[in-house]
């Protein structure tokens, strides 16, 4: 909206500025062909001097020196006495040969001598006549008093200017604002777009084609969001449902499994034939709600049930877990935790982060057959906090660390199903989960943000350690 | 033959005799955790019946079965189970839906079981009261080791003590009742607090336990910072259990983890 404005004032000013500009070069204009109209006034006159005094006195009367005065357009011209007789003339039309009275001369003075616009000049001997065709000259007396003429010049010429600068900048505001009206909810429109919100605009007035695409560019990608989420959520539920499915039939296999491989009627063989299926039915299992757990997560419909909780009691926890459980011979499991790191607080889905490290450590001991070390470590430094799961097995293969690595977002790979659950997990904490191979074995770097949106990061005081009696 | 049998619907009479006490006219006197009633709801016949044996097996002697909520419904009048083991998807309602319903009629300890992941999400989220639940597969230790707890922590005070509230740590016993330990050398008496450790430990024994659940355990939820107190604490309980404190038998350090309390064959 704010370009909205800046837009609105450009458009007001530029629309001020075509009106005064309109003004300024019409008035240049119009004075401009004043000027040149006015200048043949002078010039004019001053020849009037010179043709009057052209007409001299000689012995055979009067005469023009030059023979004629008139040139330009005059047609006729004549010298009058003091006492209203014609001395000379040149091509006088014949009813004005006649004697001409002070009212005579006053009247065509103003205006014409028979319908003749005439000009006069003062000559020594009376008054110089010279006429222009009739029909050629419009004449209009004005007359103003001079303080009128007096306030036009000082006060209205500029105050004609500014109020109509005044009443343009007004009219562009006026007429703009009604535009910024219309186009608000255009604006607003698009900024819904952007935002995935749904656009329901008017569809009248100067806008309202522009209005309508934008309704139909909504309603569009509304429909395909709506398609997506669809699409996500039936995948997902499809999977639950799938799931569903195969855990009835493996409730039987399991238990019936299980209960044969304890019957102590049943021959060594055959009962560890039995503990073969329920081991597989386990993994099986597990498969399940890994995949399951997966497709939630890709598809952002496992809420994470955010709590307050220390990274180093779900680091001891999960590894008490993992050893609680029973791990062969041959596995040593070893916590790295300084002592600083002890009162870091996340922010977090516990359970789901407790599932993350299992997932790890699982595979360090899954993977490593032979027996190896698997170190947890907590490390807290600037703004992040690392849970790393190491071992001194044989590290991940070279293609799978590669693909793991290269996961684009969006997959579901079947295998290695249980990283990909720890990368999800990772990411809908707003942290990262790197693979890697040491020199010893394989890493796994479960690295969240301490102070990144929804997690908070907060050291509990220490407590000074009170001893009881 | 095994398997027409466990296909039977209705009431499953392990022992005729045993089956006829309620859990009305047993209370007031003491009973045996097997005597105890179960109803089993689950609408996949071979399951249920996979159920009942598993029970049976675990020595539970009066085992219901139902295939659908009305059938539950008529079974839990009649027969007054002890405890309910409930599926969640019946073909004729909703598990959570009928323990509410179950509940109006008689408070009884009530598990269930599912198949969805969902159902987790509803049984943490919305705190139903449901005793306990399983998901779905399970292994039957698991279903046993369940459902005994959920009946020996509901009727607690009705069952008969079967063996003396007493922990056997070789040549010493504890007893929790007068907080005392008994060895040959001599008697001696716990503390609140180191008997509440030792009690965590030993419920899970032969489980490592972290310093953190022992500081919860001991000091409750705001724990944080009583590691040493902790440490100060089981050296006076090694003391006290034993034979030679400086190399502990029992009371086995984890390093980096937590404790835990060896189990009597393990050495």
């Amino acid at each position: 909206m704010k370009c909205l404005g800046k837009i609105l004032l450009r458009y007001v000013f530029s629309a001020a500025g075509a009106a005064l500009t309109l003004i300024l070069v019409n008035l240049t204009v119009f004075l401009c062909f004043a000027a040149v109209n006015l200048h043949t006034g002078p010039v004019f006159d001053r020849r009037l001097g010179e043709l009057a005094a052209s007409i001299r006195q000689t012995d055979a009367g009067w005469e023009a020196v030059d023979g004629s005065v008139l040139e330009g357009n005059f047609c006729w011209a004549m010298l009058l006495s003091d006492s209203g007789d014609i001395l000379w003339s040149e091509a006088l039309p014949e009813a004005l040969h006649r004697h001409y009275t002070i009212s005579d001369i006053a009247s065509c003075t103003r205006w014409y001598l028979s319908d003749y616009p005439v000009k006069m000049w003062k000559h020594d001997a009376g008054l110089f006549v010279i006429a222009q065709p009739r029909g050629s000259v419009w004449k209009q007396q004005m007359q103003m008093s001079t303080p009128s003429m007096e306030l036009l010049l000082r006060y209205t010429l500029p105050a004609f200017l500014i109020l109509n600068a005044a009443a343009a900048l007004l009219l562009a505001l006026a007429f703009g604002l009604r535009f910024f009206r219309q186009v608000k909810p255009v604006a607003q429109g698009i900024s819904d777009l952007g935002e995935q919100k749904p656009v329901g605009l008017a569809e009248k007035g100067v806008l309202g084609e522009l209005s309508a695409s934008l309704n139909r560019a909504s309603e569009q990608l509304q429909r395909q969001q709506l398609l997506l989420n669809k699409r996500d959520r039936t995948r997902t539920e499809w999977i639950a449902g799938v799931s569903h499915d195969i855990r009835t039939p493996l409730t039987l296999v399991l238990g019936e499994a299980a209960q044969l491989e304890g019957d102590a009627s049943l021959s060594a063989a055959a009962r560890k034939k039995a503990q073969t299926i329920r081991a597989q039915g386990e993994r099986i299992r597990a498969l399940v709600s890994d995949l399951n757990l997966a497709s939630k997560l890709e598809y952002e419909l496992q809420p994470l049930r955010i709590v307050r909780f220390r990274p180093a009691e779900l680091l001891r926890g999960t590894a008490a877990e993992v050893l609680n459980e029973g791990v062969t011979d041959g596995f040593t499991l070893e916590m790295d935790i300084p002592l600083d790191c002890e009162s870091v607080v996340l922010e977090g889905d516990a359970p789901l982060l407790t599932r993350a490290i299992r997932n790890l450590a699982g595979n360090s001991i899954r993977h490593n057959p032979q027996g190896c070390l698997v170190t947890l470590r907590l490390r807290c430094e600037g703004t992040r906090c690392r849970l790393s799961v190491e071992d001194t097995g044989n590290g991940f293969p070279p293609v799978i660390l590669e693909r793991l690595r290269q996961m684009p977002q969006g997959t579901l790979s079947s295998h290695g199903l249980g990283l990909v659950i720890v990368q999800q997990i990772a990411r809908a904490h707003g942290g990262t989960l790197l693979l890697d191979n040491t020199a010893e074995g394989a890493q796994a770097v479960l690295s969240l943000p301490l102070a990144g949106p929804g997690k908070k990061y907060a050291v509990e005081p220490r407590r000074a350690s009170e001893m009881s009696v | 033959m095994r398997l027409a049998q466990r296909r039977g619907m209705g009431y499953n009479k392990g022992d005729e005799g045993l089956s006829v006490q309620s859990a009305e006219s047993g209370k007031g006197r003491c009973m045996e955790l097997h005597e105890l009633k179960l109803l089993t709801v689950e609408d996949e016949p071979q399951v249920r019946g996979m159920i009942c044996d598993i029970l049976r097996e675990a020595g539970f002697r009066a085992t219901a079965a139902a295939g659908s909520c009305a059938e539950a419904r008529a079974l839990f009048r009649q027969e007054c189970p002890d405890c309910v083991l409930l599926d969640v998807m019946l073909p004729d309602g909703d598990g959570f839906e009928l323990m509410r319903e179950l509940r109006t009629v008689r408070d009884v300890p009530t598990l269930f079981l599912s198949a969805r992941d969902a159902d987790e999400d509803r049984l943490l989220g919305l705190g139903l009261g449901a005793d306990d639940y399983i998901v779905k597969p399970f292994l039957p230790a698991e279903l046993v080791l369940r459902v005994g707890a959920v009946l020996k922590r509901t009727y607690h005070a009705q069952l008969a003590k079967q063996e003396p509230d007493r922990l056997r740590l070789g040549d010493t016993e504890i007893d929790w009742e007068s907080n005392t330990i008994r060895s040959p050398r001599g008697v001696q008496s716990l503390t609140a607090k180191e008997r509440a450790l030792l009690r965590c430990l030993a419920e899970r024994r032969g489980k490592i336990v972290t310093v953190d659940e022992l500081c919860r355990a001991g000091w409750g939820e705001d724990f944080f910072g009583y590691e040493n107190t902790l440490m100060v604490h089981l050296r006076r309980l090694r003391a006290k259990i034993e034979p030679d404190p400086s190399h502990p038998r029992w009371l086995l350090t984890q390093r980096g983890l937590g404790y835990r309390l060896a189990e009597d064959d393990a050495l």
